[in-house]
């Protein structure tokens, strides 16, 4: 449904061009949500805007369907009101001068989907059906809550039935609360549209709720793309560890395994820890491995017979309500870990933890 | 589901190879006016500057110095150059005497009924500049002046004590004009000053007068410099007073030279255009220096405009006392530039002929001027032309400063800062110097192109009218589109407007309270209007307020003043249209050039 390839796109400062986006590629598959996660500054807006037609790449092809809006070499550049998009807004961009009604029902009248008069209102309302806000049709708009502005700028973006919904950080003028909730919603709409959609967030945690891919974004290049699940479990980037969730990194060089363990072991500041390697990695190498704190066990009794078990002390406590945040130092190395909010520990105590093997990641070093 | 998006998207893939002149074509509408406009103003500056250098018209003659050899070889030439800059410090010194203590007191003071004083400093505009030095002249002048006759009544003089015929009525007529905007420009300044710093000097052992002479002055005086220059500026390119005050052959001042020069039946035997554009650079060349240091100070002002975050509230001087002396003089100043003069002009208006008032002279009182209004307008042409000079004038500023900002303010091109600077380029030069070129563009336009309805028309008063506020207009608009949010403006191409419709339907919708205020003020400004109006009027385009100046120099003082008191009671109907409408007066964003208007 919307195919990137390549696309670069440079600011002209006073300081000169700062690039945002360096050569980036995806796919949307129809009916897929795909995220664009990273840090602010990322270029994960720019290559939103890009998509919307608001910015102008420098190079690069975009295909929205199989239709190019974009092909550097042609010359080929489709304006945003050609392209049929769907987009909400961070700020939510309603007119405050109209009402909700006449804010959806823009695209219909003065917009470039010209239904027939008779047509608009019943669109209107079932697209405000849709985000549950049929009965504020008359209100102007700026008396609406933020909550509800969201779901004007959703009716509006979806009343016109596009591919292709592009969101720009919708939830992150929400309050906490209000966000996790619509959060929920918007997933469900989305799913029971089969509409393709391209969001942009900095937050992980949106990210892995609403996505079917992710794609992590940093310093204007994709890192890793793949399933939530993927993005969390299987790291292949310490940036993609460390901005979606929490994760201890440590360092070390591979080293042959002994008393018959069949793979290799890295041996790190921690001690010798064994893990699995892929096969691209050999003998020798320096690597990072990775490895998230609620995985690692912490236990308050010596546990001689396991592997990957280093003594420790509880250097702090840091009680979340759900669960116990621990900083645990072995030797030269502050571990992060996490335990059941009912576990017994004190801070200051000796304790043991361990790290399985089959959840260290091993990446190589950067 | 997705049949809608289907059609626009398959006819996007038609067309894609035009798109890229379409993206462009989305602001080009934009760019277009706004270079028109830019290229109008260069354009008329060239003129002025090629006409000195020509003797007849341009393409004509040749180019020789001979004009400035005739300007500067004149025996009048360094008394009109002392005249002119002896009329811009006296109006500075007016208007500082009287702005500066006025925008300390309403703005920093406990003087009571402080927001009705500003509301009426605002409206003083109520009362244009020629109205202001006619009720003067029946005051002050030495011959009919009934403030000289009072004087000389009590005292027993043979010599009538106030000549305001004079370099210093000039000044004086000026001086009070301009108060407003010297009050305007640092009332800012003067309200955003924390007094923390004056509390600080307080602790220290200053006393009250200390505190101003040491602190409050020095750190207000970048704005207060700005000011000076402003209405320096504004005073030595004033035309209607002085031509009023001096008869055009006395007290002669470049406005008047320039006037003199091309409008024959005033005086002068011969139209000599070549000098005219000589005296419109001398008055051009200071204004464009003073504009450069105008910028200057208000960068400086940045500097030490000291503003603390939030909850900062500048404390009120307490007056105690001395509030009754600060009342009074600022009745003084309303008396001075607003109640008095009116007063004899209301008083002049209904009777056959000016004189003192007394017992006989109220038994004459009629309402006869009034009757004959119709015959005092000028009748149906001159209503006409000026309903459309003030309406076409408002259309036509609002349209090109929504077009200039649009391009400052809401597109990344390269060429937006010059076009920036281009548009404040009529702040600097005064509206008689492109009056004096629409003039000579008129001309020309009538010898070669006779078909075009321009020369002769209230056409070419609207587009010296228009050019002399696009300037003004562009500050609030540039102002009022900065704060609309770009995502409102992508919201609207996202859902498939076209951005001709986004301007109309949606950007032009959420500035409409400045479009609203900045149209009516300029209607205000171009109605009341006579400099420009004055060097551009044939026998065909006459308007009001040139209607006016010809009653008043044909000598029928009563008459023309029941004509100023209907110009007054239009005006302050508009001031009350657009009080209505925005509420905007009295605020002082809105007003830095009040006065500017002449």
């Amino acid at each position: 449904m919307l195919r990137v390839k390549n696309l670069r796109k440079s600011y002209f400062m006073s300081e000169g061009a700062v690039p945002a986006v360096q050569g980036i590629s995806f796919d949307i598959d129809e009916g897929v949500f795909l995220t664009l996660l990273g840090p602010s500054g990322c270029g994960k807006t720019t290559t939103l805007r890009c998509v919307a037609g608001l910015e102008t790449p420098d190079s690069g092809e975009i295909y929205i369907g199989n239709e190019p809006v974009f092909l550097d070499g042609k010359g080929i550049l489709v304006p945003p009101f050609r392209r049929g998009v769907g987009m909400v807004f961070q700020s939510y961009a309603i007119w405050p001068h109209m009402t909700v009604f006449e804010n959806v029902a823009f695209p219909l009248v003065h917009g470039g989907f010209k239904a027939p008069k008779a047509q608009v209102k019943e669109r209107v309302r079932k697209a405000l059906e849709l985000v549950g806000l049929a009965a504020q049709e008359n209100r102007p708009a700026p008396f609406l809550s933020g909550g509800q502005q969201q779901r004007v700028s959703l009716a509006r973006a979806l009343v016109y039935e596009p591919k292709l919904l592009l969101l720009d950080e919708p939830l992150s003028n929400l309050d906490a609360k209000l966000r996790e909730e619509m959060r929920l919603e918007l997933r469900e709409l989305v799913k029971r549209l089969k509409i393709s959609t391209l969001y942009v967030t900095h937050d992980q945690e949106e990210a892995l709720v609403l996505s079917d891919q992710i794609a992590v974004m940093s310093e204007g290049h994709i890192l890793q793309k793949g399933s939530p699940r993927e993005i969390y479990l299987d790291p292949r980037h310490p940036f993609v560890a460390n901005f979606v969730g929490n994760a201890n990194f440590i360092e070390g060089f591979v080293e042959p395994g002994k008393n018959g363990h069949p793979d290799f072991v890295v041996g790190t500041a921690l001690g010798q820890m064994s893990c699995r390697l892929s096969s691209e990695i050999a003998k020798g190498e320096r690597v990072s491995l990775v490895f998230r704190p609620e995985d690692v066990v912490i236990h308050t009794t010596a546990q001689s017979s396991r592997v990957n078990t280093f003594p420790g002390i509880i250097e702090r406590l840091i009680f979340l309500g759900n669960r116990i945040y621990c900083e645990i130092r072995s030797g030269a190395f502050l571990l992060h870990g996490e335990t059941n909010a009912r576990t017994e520990i004190q801070q200051g105590a000796n304790v043991f933890v361990e790290i399985p093997a089959d959840y260290v990641r091993v990446l190589r070093a950067q | 589901m997705e049949k809608v998006a289907d059609v626009s998207l398959s006819s996007s893939g038609v067309q894609a190879a035009k798109s890229l002149r379409e993206i462009i074509s989305g602001n080009s509408i934009a760019v277009f006016f706004a270079w028109a406009a830019c290229a109008v103003i260069l354009l008329l500056t060239t003129l002025i500057l090629w006409m000195s250098f020509s003797r007849g018209l341009p393409f004509e003659s040749g180019f020789s110095p001979d004009n400035y050899a005739e300007v500067f070889g004149s025996e009048h030439f360094w008394t009109v150059v002392l005249n002119t800059v002896g009329v811009g410090l006296g109006t500075v010194a007016i208007s500082i005497f009287f702005g500066v203590p006025l925008a300390w007191l309403l703005n920093r003071t406990d003087i009571p009924m402080r927001s009705l004083f500003i509301t009426m400093l605002a409206v003083t505009v109520i009362m244009p500049g020629l109205v202001k030095a006619m009720g003067w002249i029946m005051l002050l002048s030495p011959q009919v002046g009934l403030l000289n006759r009072l004087v000389m009544g009590i005292f027993r003089l043979r010599e009538a004590p106030f000549d305001i015929n004079s370099l210093w009525g000039i000044s004086f007529i000026q001086g009070l004009m301009l108060t407003p905007s010297m009050f305007f420009l640092i009332s800012g300044p003067m309200r955003s000053l924390d007094s923390a710093l004056e509390e600080a000097a307080e602790v220290v052992g200053a006393n009250r007068l200390k505190i101003i002479v040491w602190i409050t002055s020095p750190m207000l005086w970048p704005a207060i410099l700005g000011g000076i220059i402003y209405i320096f500026m504004t005073a030595i390119a004033m035309f209607e007073v002085a031509g009023l005050l001096g008869g055009l052959s006395e007290n002669r001042i470049l406005a008047t030279e320039i006037f003199l020069a091309v409008q024959p039946f005033e005086g002068s035997s011969e139209i000599k255009y070549g000098v005219a554009g000589v005296y419109g650079l001398l008055i051009m060349a200071p204004s464009l220096f003073a504009l450069f240091f105008y910028f200057q100070s208000l960068k400086q002002a940045h500097r030490y405009a000291v503003i603390t975050g939030k909850g900062y509230k500048p404390k009120d001087f307490p007056l105690g006392s001395l509030r009754y002396p600060a009342i009074l003089f600022v009745l003084f100043y309303l008396a001075l530039a607003v109640f008095l003069p009116f007063a004899v002009l209301l008083w002049a208006s209904l009777l056959p002929s000016l004189r003192m008032p007394s017992v006989e002279a109220l038994s004459l009182v009629s309402f006869k001027w009034y009757s004959e209004i119709h015959y005092l307008l000028g009748g149906f042409d001159v209503m006409r032309n000026t309903l459309l000079l003030v309406v076409g004038s408002s259309a036509l500023v609002l349209f090109f400063s929504f077009m200039i900002s649009w391009v400052v303010v809401r597109t990344k091109l390269r060429t937006r800062r010059l076009v920036d600077t281009i548009s404040m380029l009529p702040h600097a030069i005064p509206g008689i110097g492109f009056a004096f070129a629409l003039l000579i563009a008129g001309i020309m336009t009538a010898k070669w192109f006779p078909w075009v309805p321009f020369y002769n028309t209230v056409w070419i008063i609207i587009a010296g009218n228009v050019l002399n506020r696009l300037s003004y207009a562009t500050r609030i608009t540039n102002a009022a589109l900065i704060q609309v949010q770009q995502e409102l403006e992508d919201a609207a191409l996202i859902c498939g407007a076209r951005k001709w419709v986004s301007m109309l339907r949606v950007m032009m919708p959420l500035i409409r309270p400045s479009l609203v205020f900045a149209g009516l003020w300029t209607a205000l400004l171009v109605f009341r209007e006579v400099s420009m109006a004055l060097l551009l009027i044939g026998p065909k385009n006459k308007v009001l307020a040139t209607q006016l100046w010809i009653l008043w120099r044909q000598g029928d003082l009563s008459q023309a003043s029941a004509l100023s008191i209907v110009l007054i009671l239009i005006t302050g109907l508009l001031i009350l249209v657009v009080q209505r409408a925005t509420g905007k007066i009295g605020e002082p964003r809105s007003l830095p050039q009040l006065g500017g208007g002449g």
